[in-house]
């Protein structure tokens, strides 16, 4: 019973898989995987007569039916609340960032560093773009950011894929040592009891920043590549007129967008309480706190405007946790189908999903955005511990999914707004993520294999 | 019906845009150059107004000296005579950054089939000023061409400006004055009584109708306020 169970599984896998790849709505299609992979491991753990199996996976197999809707329905999205809060002061910080006008000053100051050299300004916003976001987050930051920096790009001479590539692969460098990032990928890995079981600690920091400096470094040796083999170009060419004005901000602002990760790493600060000293030092700087009226009117509205920029991204972010909940009752069922396939070698998992990350693509099994809660259900039932794990599909997640797919939301958005083709996206990220994992997997299995 | 008729509202509303902008001077042109510069916040208002008259004043010589070698050839011809390619690139455009027409160094002009297709359907450039708009656009990307081959000693890229503070040092030429030359090249070569630059709104209408009326009311906007200031 437990392999006919198991076979349903991941058919239902592999049907979210071809669904994710259609491009079907993933919210949609988690709840619906959430449903299935509550109801398939139900009907096993009443049919199941297999008393070793029974014995081995007693937890799970034993559960009722009402605990097991609870532990999935209510429990999952009740166990977000935290990641949600970091997420909500992530964006409120983003937003003050946007609107002071600091994030584009900073893009324009390193413009004015690199002069007319087109190759020496896109490594420069580059590394900026990184140092930027490895404190903000989300679609909207990324579109406010995108929307100046792409159109200086593309009028310096930079192919439109090549700056689209560049920049999308910045943003996800940023993401390794990004707290928000960090908190959502982390919110997979809780024990029963919704405590969290990986921490963003000084052994994360000091991975996170190798990864970021390998992801950064590609990303400038993808652009020396691209930029060696072109010739200065002179286009007659045209803009979109910009809304957004130039805002004039003091130099001391500009240290604004590292304040909360500095303020994290250096001094342990937690990282709402660096969101907040981040926004106030921002708003001060710039002359938006004149009095306590104008403080809480500032305070409001960029709260507001920062819940707004993240809400698609909220109900995505309370859905998954039912499919992950969800997914550590079918644990058993697919151990007992996978357990003798999957090897139990670090090394040879290590390799796999160095070589196998592009299955990170298109919301595959390697990303935690999208099928790899079935992974990870896997690779922990096989008992790898959190510390290799975590930064195993982290990865891929990362890497693949959040720099590099077509399917996330603000690489949607970048290739619509550049206009560059998909096949011409995936043409140049493709290869730089893929060499990317190999290199990041390569250190996870030195530090932690 | 209906759709015909919009399409001739169209038409006659990008024909009175048109016009409008034949009438603004090649000066203010420059500052709109300016409006897209990276470096334009390292630069001051005086400097800059120096920097377009001489840019202009450097495409205008540039002009004359092809025309005084090779007659009145036109920009076809001038391309077979200086061994220029010529590419028509049918790849679909828009987005941010609309690209109408690039130069590749050393001998390379690229221009966008699309736009010519789409100014075809909408506008006849040649019945208003008698140039078609491929031969506007190879005008301006052929000085690029001659910019390319003079390029120790032309105006527009030995100008540079210093962008960082004493004791270190970066000196950059400015895209603008390059783009602004370009402009009056074209404009005398093909003997215009407008600035190339008025084809941006135009080019940028055949795209998305709103950005190009955005552009439009900046650009008039902006204009009449500078006279305002004189």
């Amino acid at each position: 019973m437990e392999y006919i169970i198991g076979v349903l599984l991941v058919l239902s896998f592999i049907g979210l898989a071809v669904y994710a790849v259609k491009g079907g709505n993933l919210m949609m299609g988690m709840l619906v995987m959430a449903v299935i992979w509550t109801v398939l491991p139900l009907i096993g753990n009443a049919l199941v007569t297999n008393p070793e199996f029974i014995a081995a996976n007693a937890g799970v197999v034993k559960i009722s039916v009402i605990d097991a809707l609870t532990n999935v329905f209510q429990g999952g999205p009740e166990g977000w609340g935290s990641v949600l809060v970091n997420v909500v002061f992530g964006s409120l910080f983003g937003r003050v960032l946007l609107e002071t006008g600091i994030a584009s000053t900073l893009i324009r100051k390193t413009v004015e560093l690199g002069g007319d050299r087109p190759t020496i300004i896109c490594i420069l916003i580059s590394v900026v773009t990184t140092a930027i976001f490895s404190s903000m987050y989300g679609a909207g930051a990324v579109v406010a950011i995108g929307v100046i920096i792409l159109p200086i790009l593309i009028s310096l001479g930079i192919p439109k894929a090549v700056a689209t590539v560049s920049f999308m692969l910045s943003i996800g460098a940023g993401m390794f040592i990004n707290p928000v990032q960090f908190s959502i990928v982390s919110a997979f890995f809780q024990d029963e009891n919704g405590k969290a079981l990986y921490h963003y600690d000084d052994t994360f920091i000091r991975w996170g920043a190798i990864i970021l400096a390998v992801q950064l470094l590609i990303t400038v040796l993808m652009i020396l590549f691209t930029m060696c083999k072109k010739k200065t170009v002179h286009a007659w060419s045209v803009d979109h007129p910009q809304k957004h004005k130039e805002i004039f901000v003091p130099g001391r602002a500009l240290v604004s967008p590292f304040i909360p990760v500095l303020l994290l790493i250096v001094l342990k600060v937690p990282i709402i309480l660096g969101f907040l000293i981040g926004s106030f030092y921002a708003l001060a700087a710039c002359g938006r706190l004149k009095n306590f009226k104008t403080a809480c009117r500032v305070l409001n509205k960029t709260f507001y405007d920062g819940v707004v920029d993240i809400a698609p991204l909220v109900g995505f972010l309370l859905i998954v946790p039912m499919f992950n909940k969800a997914s550590s009752l079918c644990v058993p069922y697919f151990n007992a189908l996978l357990g003798g396939i999957i090897p139990q070698n670090t090394l040879v998992i290590s390799v796999a999903f160095a070589f196998l990350s592009p299955l990170g693509l298109f919301r595959g099994p390697l990303t935690m955005f999208g099928c790899g809660a079935a992974t990870l259900g896997i690779l922990t039932g096989i008992g790898f511990p959190v510390s290799y794990i975590f930064p195993l599909i982290f990865i891929s997640s990362t890497v693949m999914n959040v720099s590099c797919c077509v399917t996330q939301s603000w690489i949607v958005w970048g290739i619509n707004y550049s206009k560059v083709t998909a096949k011409d996206f995936l043409k140049l990220s493709v290869p730089a993520g893929w060499i990317i994992c190999i290199i990041a997997q390569a250190v996870t299995y030195f530090m932690f294999g | 019906m209906i759709k015909q008729e919009r399409t001739k509202a169209a038409m006659a509303e990008l024909y009175a845009w048109f016009k409008e902008l034949m009438a603004v001077p090649e000066q203010f042109w420059g500052e709109y150059a300016f409006w897209r510069e990276p470096l334009k916040n390292k630069i001051k208002a005086e400097q800059r107004a120096e920097f377009i008259r001489k840019s202009v004043s450097c495409g205008r010589y540039e002009a004359a000296a092809v025309m005084e070698r090779h007659g009145d050839a036109s920009p076809a011809a001038l391309c077979r005579v200086l061994g220029l390619k010529t590419i028509y690139d049918n790849s679909e455009n828009g987005g941010c950054h609309i690209i109408f027409a690039w130069f590749t160094e050393p001998d390379e002009i690229t221009i966008s089939a699309e736009v010519l297709r789409r100014m075809d359907a909408r506008l006849s450039l040649g019945g208003i000023c008698g140039h078609s708009l491929e031969e506007i656009l190879l005008a301006h990307e052929i000085f690029h061409y001659i910019e390319s081959q003079k390029s120790k000693t032309i105006y527009t890229r030995t100008e540079k400006i210093e962008l960082w503070r004493k004791p270190f040092t970066n000196r950059s030429a400015v895209a603008a004055l390059s783009e602004i030359a370009g402009m009056a090249f074209a404009r005398e070569l093909l003997a215009l009584d407008f600035s190339p630059f008025a084809l941006d709104i135009i080019m940028l209408y055949l795209y998305d109708e709103t950005a190009a009326a955005e552009l439009y009311e900046r650009v008039m906007k902006a204009w009449k306020e500078s006279q305002g200031t004189k």
